[in-house]
């Protein structure tokens, strides 16, 4: 991929302290970006700091909690111009229907919806005449039963892509998103609920996805090179959503 | 982006969206045999060391000199970026059969045994990437447009069903959906039209038509290996337009 060499190559990636926000940080250290790896652990952002030093490029941790908004508004006054902001951080877990509190819809709404918008709002501003946000939404945003707090914030993350884009479209700012499918990270490994063999099974090609895969579609929407791409959410599920025929 | 050193075969890649396309899959050093009915054109990637093949979309015969080219070549066939398409307007009440036919022909039976061929080299090969031009107007609603935009309906539903059948077989199969991109013609278009204007560009979220490039290097992100986990998609390329007008005086 090429190498940016504007001036404002500064990119923000929350939850960039491991896993699909690791590898997000590194590809965009590698497309030329000073990365301000921003995460809740900060001992964490610092590993993939030195990942992305050890690699050549250019990185940065911030301890952030992210529902914060003054923290949140502190950072990127600090951070300074910025060409990229990847809104990766959120919270998962599994809750059937029946046992789901208000509480239960309103923290997984706080930290992937509410935080996204304040970072979003503070980011746009910080980048001037143009720049790339994108969001991680997730293929939940279709349907997922076990987790509807999950599964509609995740929507409400596609909905909010859309609407910012046209908005932020006269800017030269472009808002996209990435669903990701079932990616195998430490994580999902660790588990107990998850069989991984099952998932695999119910991909067209047999294989789950790595952070690799979803870190190549953010660096792809976020570089210049995507600038007539907004307002989308690119699936990356490997074909998982096309549906049931699978002959299986 | 890797799609170096692998074997990519372009349709439609005399001009616009196909040139741009075979021209960035040369640069990153892929190896790219361009396809085109337009001689002349093809002359000119054919001297920046692209294998060129005069062809039409609607003979039937066209595979079989592709596989003989690529025999010859003596690499297994990679990519197919199927983008060859002809486009035109009228509304249903002013499209005749033979209209719809022709754009059936070259739009969906074309793509259809070019994409046939391209499965069966992948087969052999063990897997493979293909990525059709589909269009904005094969997702939403646009004035004056009934064969051309059927046409390219089918194309999407295609690109879903052949990346569900061959995703087990390595093969990805995955569309792009370009919005108004300015081409020579449609150049011309744009500026004699004021309709056109007001619609694709001083109504567009962006205020602007794309340029082949654009939906270039979404075909090359589809096409690569970076892309190894998306299949059955269509992404569209088009500025936002076709999420919704964005009239400059109404900013609401």
């Amino acid at each position: 991929m090429a190498q940016h060499t504007t001036e404002a190559n500064v990119a923000i990636v929350t939850g960039g302290g491991a896993g699909i926000g690791r590898a997000i940080s590194l590809h965009l250290a590698e497309a030329g970006h000073r990365v301000i790896v921003a995460d809740l652990n900060g001992a964490m952002a610092e590993e993939t700091v030195a990942l992305i030093t050890a690699a050549g490029g250019q990185g940065q941790a911030e301890t952030l909690d992210i529902t914060d908004e003054k923290a949140v508004a502190a950072m990127i006054e600090r951070v300074g111009p910025l060409r990229c902001l990847v809104n990766n951080a959120g919270i998962f877990n599994v809750k059937p229907f029946d046992a789901l509190e208000a509480e239960d819809f309103r923290r997984m709404y706080e930290v992937n919806v509410v935080a996204m918008f304040s970072l979003c709002q503070c980011a746009a501003a910080a980048m001037g005449q143009g720049g790339a946000i994108v969001n991680i939404a997730s293929r939940a945003m279709l349907g997922s039963a076990q987790y509807i707090h999950y599964a509609t914030s995740k929507a409400a993350v596609g909905g909010f892509t859309r609407s910012l884009a046209l908005e932020l479209a006269p800017k030269g700012i472009t808002v996209n998103a990435v669903a990701p499918g079932v990616i195998e990270t430490d994580m999902l490994r660790a588990r107990s609920d998850t069989n991984l063999d099952a998932l695999r099974a119910l991909q067209p090609g047999g294989t789950l996805g790595t952070p690799d895969d979803i870190a190549a579609a953010v660096a792809f929407l976020a570089a210049p090179q995507a600038g007539f791409i907004t307002g989308q959410t690119l699936l990356v599920d490997g074909g998982r959503s096309l549906g049931g025929a699978l002959g299986i | 982006m890797t799609v170096e050193n692998k074997l990519a075969l372009i349709t439609g890649a005399a001009g616009g969206i196909g040139r741009a396309t075979a021209e960035l899959f040369a640069a990153r050093g892929a190896q790219v045999i361009a396809v085109d009915r337009d001689a002349a054109p093809l002359q000119e990637l054919a001297q920046s060391g692209i294998t060129t093949i005069i062809g039409d979309m609607t003979d039937p015969a066209l595979p079989e000199t592709l596989a003989e080219e690529i025999t010859r070549i003596g690499k297994p066939l990679a990519i197919l970026v199927n983008n060859a398409g002809i486009g035109g307007g009228g509304r249903l009440d002013q499209t005749s059969d033979e209209e719809l036919r022709r754009y059936m022909e070259v739009n969906v039976v074309g793509l259809f045994r070019l994409a046939r061929f391209a499965v069966g080299q992948m087969q052999a090969a063990g897997g493979g990437s293909i990525v059709n031009v589909a269009s904005i107007y094969a997702e939403v609603g646009a004035q004056n447009s009934s064969g051309y935009s059927a046409s390219k309906g089918a194309v999407a539903a295609l690109t879903r069903q052949m990346a569900t059948d061959y995703g087990p077989e390595g093969i990805r199969v995955n569309a792009v959906a370009p919005g108004l991109i300015e081409t020579p013609l449609t150049a011309e278009r744009i500026r004699t039209e004021a309709w056109r204007h007001e619609i694709f560009v001083e109504q567009s979220p962006m205020r602007r038509v794309g340029q082949p490039q654009d939906v270039a290097q979404a075909i090359a992100f589809l096409a690569s290996d970076e892309a190894a986990f998306i299949s059955g998609e269509s992404l569209r390329v088009d500025g936002g337009w076709a999420m919704g007008r964005y009239p400059r005086e109404a900013q609401i």
